[in-house]
């Protein structure tokens, strides 16, 4: 989960590091508050997880409280759709030097890395990443010791606060020497998330840069914990007509590339693994199936080696039943139960008003989506 | 754990706390690991399958013990316990297989996890001298199955589990079957992400035996970024290499690397 600025800092203030002054106005509130004082001139920068905020004209600095009100009608005009949290009112921190500081994980060397860069700011050319052990036990020289300090602090607080990553850019000496973390990225673990309670507050907006639709709020808020023997993964929209129910990490994006091959479109990716209960694939079925325009669905995933195939397949068959769908089916699937998951199809689809297709491990995801075409 | 017992597998025990002293299938279950050890000093192998916010002590419990191969069924582990996992097992020269992996088979007769199902000695596959290497469960099994098809013989599949952090990476898995006499040549499926693809790409790490990749995911490049699919290790960052041009680049450097089941059994046949 990505954090916004805002929440960003929030974190690093909890773990000892500066950060300037700030307030955060919400995106319809255009106007500096009455009952805050004025700290001076300040950067207006929007709450949104795309980088390169500055590149892209979206911070923007006010002099005077009068001024808030036009660069935020600027800026809303600017952003337009993308998800935004609000727009944190930043004193002006003048300083004398910049850095970019970053933690994250390396995953060649599965590791802890350092990054930094003497320039910070929007045009950090040379960057230089160490493990972090060697940059504890041999800091490079350039490296004040301020920040070696910080670099340590960082890379406890990441650990703990289940974090991959913890980027600082700019890290700021002001003229009083102390340094300030301009900019806040962080990143955490979204498999760590349960065990953070104190993370239930801060914002989750969509990494796609538009709005997370109804069905994918639904799925997400419906099936988290659903089927304690497997999981049901994310259910993400795309703008193509076949409905796409998948299983397998692997198998889904060798499924993607099959249904491209093929030249279909999918409305959306879903990845369900292990092994569900049958009550949550029908109601994530439900979900995938009511998006409006799909003119055919494909259940796809590789040759399980524990799912029961009878069960899932069997869940979504329910859905498509219980929505009163006419759409061709296709399934490519095998493993264990995949003999009675074919006999219950053949008979499920006899009372069917389109065709349905099994496929078992025999036929291979090409082969399968091209069948599908031929279809439609 | 029946299908690995029919297979071969010594399995000697198993271990839930608070269950110590019954049994399941004639096998006696114990409180701890220490415990079922101590009644089985031979044991070298734990197989966890709790849930994930139980794994890291389960496992830290298993490699106190001495085992030297702790394998791990269950998907999302948090990725820093798995990073302290993997410090504290190499302290230990011990080998940690997976998360989220469904397990690995080795000719003739070893079976951990689910991998390849209840027949997966006796269903078509054949021995022989082919490594598969995977990130993802599945995928394993597909290659597998259209392995035996084709009539290659394996002698070792490996499902490493498709985090970003894992246990044992399909690098040191790669490098570890290299040293083994009796693998000739290496099927490998792999998803963007992959520290495996820029290595090579880098001419950071270069191949010792006969590989073709199966790398999926092309469709990736004309979906949203910065998302993962699928594993929580699969995902295209911006500024990183396309699956386009990491194909293309495998290819320049005479990798065969397949877009399809199909092109892949082809690769490797010409091997």
């Amino acid at each position: 989960m990505r954090l916004i600025e805002h929440d960003g800092k929030t974190m690093l203030t909890r773990f000892g590091v500066s950060v300037p002054r700030a307030i955060l106005l919400p995106f319809d509130r255009a106007v500096w508050p009455g009952d805050e004082p004025w700290f001076g001139p300040c950067f207006i920068k929007p709450q949104i997880l795309a980088g390169r905020r500055g590149k892209s004209g979206l911070i923007r600095r006010a002099e005077r409280p009068e001024d808030v009100p036009g660069i935020i009608h600027d800026l809303t005009r600017l952003i337009g759709q993308t998800p935004c949290a609000g727009l944190l009112c930043e004193e002006e921190v003048i300083h004398s030097e910049e850095w970019l500081v970053a933690i994250d994980i390396d995953r060649e060397k599965q590791g802890l890395r350092v990054t930094k860069a003497k320039e910070g700011g929007m045009g950090v050319s040379s960057a230089v990443s160490v493990p972090f052990t060697d940059f504890l036990q041999n800091p490079p020289e350039d490296v004040p010791q301020e920040i070696r300090r910080l670099v340590a602090l960082l890379g406890q607080q990441l650990v703990k606060a289940d974090a991959l990553s913890i980027e600082i850019n700019p890290l700021a000496k002001t003229v009083d020497g102390v340094w300030v973390a301009l900019d806040a990225k962080i990143e955490l673990d979204d498999l760590a998330l349960d065990r953070h309670s104190e993370y239930q507050t801060m914002t989750h907006l969509s990494p796609f840069g538009r709005l997370l639709s109804q069905r994918e709020r639904a799925y997400e808020d419906e099936l988290k914990h659903a089927g304690h023997r497997g999981t049901l993964g994310k259910y993400i929209e795309l703008d193509g007509t076949v409905a796409l129910i998948l299983s397998g990490g692997g198998a889904s994006l060798a499924a993607l590339d099959a249904l491209r091959a093929a030249g279909l479109r999918p409305a959306n990716y879903v990845e369900l693994s292990g092994n569900p209960d049958v009550d949550s694939v029908l109601r994530a079925a439900q979900i995938v199936l009511s998006k409006p325009g799909i003119v055919a669905l494909w259940i796809a995933g590789s040759f399980a080696n524990f799912t029961d195939i009878h069960d899932t397949v069997q869940g979504v068959l329910r859905a498509v039943h219980a929505m009163g769908l006419h759409i061709p089916i296709v399934i490519r699937r095998d493993g264990p139960r995949a003999d009675e998951a074919e006999a219950m199809v053949k008979t499920w689809a006899a009372s069917y008003s389109a065709p349905v297709v099994f496929h078992r491990g025999d036929i291979n995801l090409e082969a399968s989506a091209r069948v599908l075409s031929t279809l439609l | 754990m029946r299908w690995m017992l029919a297979n071969g597998t010594r399995v000697r025990a198993g271990v839930t706390p608070g269950k110590g002293g019954t049994q399941v299938d004639d096998l006696p279950v114990f409180h701890s690991v220490q415990e079922a050890r101590s009644a089985f000093p031979d044991v070298t192998v734990s197989a966890v399958v709790v849930p994930s916010a139980h794994v890291f002590a389960a496992v830290q419990e298993a490699l106190e013990t001495g085992l030297s191969f702790i394998y791990i069924l269950t998907e999302h582990v948090p990725v820093h316990d798995v990073l302290k996992l993997r410090e504290m097992a190499h302290a230990r020269d011990a080998v940690i297989l997976g998360p989220a992996s469904v397990g690995l088979i080795r000719f003739p007769a070893f079976q951990l996890g689910y991998l390849g199902g209840e027949h997966v000695f006796t269903s078509g596959l054949k021995e022989g001298d082919t490594a598969v290497l995977s990130t993802s469960g599945g995928m394993t099994n597909e290659i597998m199955m259209a392995c035996a098809r084709a009539g290659i013989g394996l002698r070792i599949a490996i499902a490493l589990g498709g985090g970003m952090v894992c246990g044992t990476t399909l690098i040191e898995a790669l490098q570890d079957c290299e040293e083994h006499h009796d693998i000739r040549r290496m099927a490998i499926f792999t998803e963007p992400g992959q520290p495996l693809l820029d290595a090579l790409l880098d001419h950071k790490i270069t191949l010792r035996k006969p590989t073709a990749i199966f790398l999926a995911g092309g469709a990736l490049d004309d979906l949203p970024k910065g998302v993962p699919y699928g594993h929580t290790g699969t995902i295209i960052g911006e500024g990183q290499r396309s699956v386009a041009e990491m194909k293309a680049g495998l290819r320049a450097l005479h990798i065969p690397c397949a877009e399809t089941m199909q092109e892949l059994i082809s690769h490797l046949s010409c091997l």
